[in-house]
């Protein structure tokens, strides 16, 4: 084991034990993480997280596979295009500041409580971070790289195809994780909108003062996020392998 | 016809700050198979010279041309060597060196053939699945010359190529790039701000003077080749010409 991941174990045992220890100081006004983690083992083993996990993913899968679809594609057209860039920004930057919660019960409203509201809400968390994201990405492409490309022959279509996009691909793969991260936000708030999944759950151990539960869902959430976003750089390993290289020969 | 030709050449910037004269009057031309060297103080417009042939920017008056033909756009024909290398950091040492081969459409057996062909004569046969970050500053600029040269290019249009390296390093592929010279006899135009380096490399020196940005002197450089820079270096006729032109650049600080 490198230092690296010793120092990240080490951070970890950290808020671990500070977790535990507040919660003993306190007597239960924070439940100790030992309990929490019980809690969910328990949770676990009742099969009880089945359920929300079940109602839950697809939702999230197509809600961010449309914020993907729709945000990349906009956000390199935005990169790309000054006059995409003038004709979108106003309203994907207003929507990005828009907060997505306070439209819940308009969306609640058009979409009724099925499965396209929680799809339109993760689209709406997602989307426009990523389009962002991907925007500014493209546009940090330097000059340098593009002159370089088209000394060496690149012109038209082939300096997209070449040299920008291939350079942009990192910056998309960052804006694929950061809409994984909020994605997931959009799923959980949706949820506890209308008490469904990990929403309902959460709000009824809450009711019953089960808050050993209710953080254990909490964890199970983060394990989640935390997960989706190790696949997200799998797959950037697997086709952006430049961009985890460095310090071999110098 | 000389390869390179440019003819009452004026390049002026505009910026928020008012207008830059970059380069005012300028001729100069260079034959078929000739090293010439571009020297001068920062600022004094060598590097926009270089980009004038190389197509990057237009002049403002004036002819820029190549084979009698006006340069109206970049291309592989005159292949560029850049002082921060701009290698293709998602490209592997291979990929980088196969680049403008690609764009030309050369077949992908050849394109292979020709590839390995310069990473061996650079010596990077070994390091060619490597990428661009996992190099040292040598090493990437022997990709960026490898790249350059593999495209066959009339034409090479080096933008201080070696100013970015440690003096060692810098003096070893001076000595590689002389080789590598004798070999190809491509036309070279060579910009610096190292006196030694373009008397070392070239046929003739161009010196360049800043404020009015022009050029003050060309000076033939009569040494035998092949040449190797530490004898050359400290021999009476070397050191006289380095004086000579040291002392040109000295009047336009």
């Amino acid at each position: 084991m490198d230092a690296v991941h010793r120092h990240r174990l080490a951070g970890i045992a950290a808020l671990a034990l500070g977790w535990e220890l507040l919660g003993a100081l306190t007597d239960g006004g924070l439940v100790p993480l030992s309990a929490v983690l019980l809690a969910g083992a328990d949770l676990v083993l009742a099969g009880e997280l089945l359920e929300p996990l079940r109602h839950s993913l697809s939702k999230l899968a197509v809600g961010y596979a449309l914020a993907v679809a729709v945000g990349v594609p906009v956000g390199l057209a935005m990169g790309f295009s000054r006059t995409a860039d003038a004709l979108a920004e106003t309203p994907v930057r207003t929507l990005f500041v828009t907060s997505v919660a306070s439209l819940l019960p308009l969306l609640i409203g058009v979409f009724g409580a099925g499965i396209g509201f929680y799809v339109v809400v993760v689209f709406l968390f997602a989307v426009f971070h990523i389009a962002l994201t991907v925007r500014s990405g493209v546009r940090g492409v330097s000059d340098e790289t593009i002159e370089t490309g088209r000394v060496f022959g690149a012109s038209g279509v082939g300096l997209y195809r070449h040299v920008l996009l291939p350079a942009s691909l990192p910056h998309v793969v960052a804006g694929l994780r950061l809409g994984v991260v909020r994605a997931v936000k959009g799923m959980v708030v949706g949820e506890l909108w209308v008490y469904a999944g990990f929403g309902s759950l959460l709000h009824n151990y809450q009711r019953y003062s089960q808050t050993d539960r209710a953080l254990a869902v909490v964890l199970v959430l983060m394990v989640l996020a935390a997960g989706l976003v190790r696949l997200v750089e799998a797959l950037e390993e697997r086709y952006a392998p430049w961009t985890s290289v460095e310090g071999g020969v110098r | 016809m000389p390869a390179l030709h440019a003819e009452g050449v004026r390049k002026v910037y505009e910026s928020d700050a008012g207008a830059v004269t970059a380069l005012d009057g300028i001729g100069i031309s260079v034959a078929d198979r000739e090293f010439v060297s571009v020297v001068g103080p920062s600022g004094c417009g060598k590097t926009t010279l270089l980009r004038l042939f190389a197509g990057l920017e237009q002049p403002t008056e004036g002819r820029v041309e190549t084979d009698g033909e006006r340069i109206e756009s970049p291309s592989p024909s005159r292949a560029m060597v850049f002082q921060s290398f701009n290698l293709f950091e998602w490209r592997t040492v291979r990929g980088n060196v196969a680049f403008g081969l690609e764009r030309l459409g050369v077949p992908e057996s050849e394109r292979r053939e020709r590839v390995e062909e310069w990473l061996e004569t650079v010596g990077l046969a070994g390091f060619a699945d490597a990428y661009p970050e996992e190099l040292s500053g040598g090493m990437r600029q022997r990709v960026g010359l490898a790249r350059a040269l593999a495209v066959d290019p009339d034409v090479l249009l080096m933008d201080e190529p070696f100013g970015a390296l440690d003096a060692q390093t810098r003096a070893l592929l001076q000595s590689e790039l002389l080789d590598l010279w004798e070999d190809q006899r491509t036309t070279v135009l060579f910009v610096t701000h190292d006196i030694e380096e373009a008397l070392l490399l070239s046929d003739r020196v161009v010196v360049m003077g800043n404020d009015p940005n022009r050029i003050v002197k060309r000076v033939d450089v009569p040494f035998e080749r092949p040449r190797h820079g530490r004898e050359l270096q400290t021999t009476t006729e070397f050191v006289k010409h380095r004086q000579e032109v040291w002392q040109l650049l000295r009047n336009e600080q």
